[in-house]
């Protein structure tokens, strides 16, 4: 390192004061501006610098761009990013501790899950099998393709499109007119074990896709997730692999956005700008 | 040589933050870009030799590499006037943050090895070393690549007073296309 810097002091003495430069000379004035040059190579540079007007500018050029990316310092990451990355360290914790558990747990838990599978069989067999919907089977409809066309905007600039969700009393979908690139690109209305199901789906300027789906009826159980609660509302973000969703209720009604390659970010700022869309 | 602890990676998401907005030019593009480089790097145990956070610049920059070069041939949309989100510069904060935000935008225009270089030395904090092993390049390159792109952003961002003094008044606007 020391012999290095030696060599580009020494270049330096015999083209510094030419106006392009060596690559030895950028070397050096790189590093005299960030304050990497050792002491020793910083003193004989600095005194080469003041002697020529032409090193003085462009270590001021150099100065001058380590000063503006500092400057950025104060940019911190959103606290959506910061949640969705959260959720993706926590889990790691969690599986580690499952694979050491794992080698008894199965052997332990056999015969609860034997009995509790027993109580669920005689229980849907009295109640004649009314099953209610998961917000897990909610989300293939969310990722599902569309079947219908785009719903237009209730009107123009509205922050609700002219659709509402089918077995809610009339909830509407919103517009997203204010999150950059999204748009409204299509429609479905399913049946998931006797409620409507209404999805609309919407897709980026850069070519992403979510579902937003409303199922009909009281509202679903809440799957486990990572969880916060933004102006009452309670929003549950599960982040995968294949794909993520958050589900919250609206109106008492469970919603769920879902979307494959569409970061916890993105889809959790879609969710809490629902307000918008009251 | 030693294995990469996952809690230990939040500390560095601010900083991958700024790298990733510096590398791909808009705050949405860095959200994402940073949640995809956490998700391969926590898909599996890891083993690291040396910086953490050099170890995350190289993950970034194989995410951007292979994610982000394929979506940028995707042909794009321009937002209409009305989908720009109006910005109070009435704020310092805001101020601050409006020219963070065209200086980190200022950098995604620089030629890739360029930005590489200015991303992990001057963004990330990276040193010259750990900057050479994360882009897989020597030394001396990373430096020679630095000190133009720093000299391109300077040329960009001309220091007001500066150029007050040598130009005098009336001096027009600094051109930032960098490429």
């Amino acid at each position: 390192m020391r012999g290095a810097i030696r060599l580009m002091i020494r270049a330096m003495r015999h083209d510094g004061n030419s106006t392009r430069g060596s690559s030895t000379d950028e070397d050096a004035l790189a590093r005299l501006a960030d304050g990497t040059l050792p002491e020793e190579a910083s003193s004989e540079l600095r005194a080469r610098v003041e002697r020529s007007p032409q090193l003085q500018a462009r270590l001021r050029e150099q100065e001058r761009s380590v000063a503006l990316a500092r400057a950025t310092l104060d940019t911190a990451a959103p606290a959506s990013l910061r949640t969705a990355i959260d959720s993706l360290i926590e889990p790691d914790r969690g599986a580690r501790r499952e694979t050491q558990q794992a080698r008894w747990r199965p052997w332990l838990a056999m015969p609860a899950v034997l009995a509790i599978a027993a109580v669920i069989a005689v229980i849907v067999l009295v109640r004649g099998g009314t099953a209610t919907p998961t917000v897990e089977q909610t989300t293939h409809l969310a990722l599902a393709a569309a079947t219908f066309p785009a719903p237009a905007a209730n009107r123009p600039g509205s922050y609700v499109l002219a659709v509402h969700a089918s077995g809610t009393g009339g909830i509407p979908f919103p517009s997203y007119v204010g999150h950059t690139g999204w748009k409204a690109s299509g429609l479905r209305r399913d049946t998931l074990q006797g409620r409507q199901v209404t999805t609309v789906f919407y897709r980026a300027s850069s070519g992403a896709r979510v579902g937003y789906s409303i199922v009909g009826g009281n509202a679903l159980k809440v799957p486990a997730g990572r969880t916060w609660t933004v102006d009452g509302t309670r929003y549950i973000l599960r982040a995968g692999e294949k794909y993520s969703f958050v589900t919250w209720r609206r109106d008492g009604h469970t919603c769920v956005i879902a979307g494959r390659s569409v970061t916890s970010g993105t889809l959790l700022r879609l969710a809490t700008n629902d307000e918008d869309a009251t | 040589m030693r294995r990469l602890d996952p809690q230990s990676l939040g500390q560095h998401i601010d900083p991958m933050y700024r790298a990733a907005w510096a590398l791909c030019g808009s705050r949405e593009d860095a959200e994402d870009l940073v949640q995809e480089t956490f998700t391969r790097v926590l898909a599996k145990p890891r083993i690291i030799r040396g910086d953490e956070r050099g170890y995350l610049m190289q993950a970034l920059r194989n995410t951007f590499a292979s994610r982000f070069r394929t979506e940028q041939r995707r042909p794009k949309t321009a937002p209409t006037p009305d989908e720009y989100e109006p910005v109070d510069t009435r704020s310092p904060s805001l101020q601050r943050s409006a020219e963070a935000a065209e200086i980190l935008r200022a950098i995604s225009e620089l030629p890739e090895d360029f930005r590489l270089a200015i991303v992990a030395i001057d963004i990330l904090g990276l040193s010259y070393g750990e900057a050479a092993k994360a882009l897989a390049t020597k030394e001396a390159t990373i430096t020679t690549r630095l000190y133009r792109a720093r000299q391109r952003i300077a040329t960009a961002f001309p220091d007001v007073s500066q150029a007050q003094r040598s130009a005098g008044p009336g001096r027009s606007e600094p051109d930032r296309s960098l490429r």
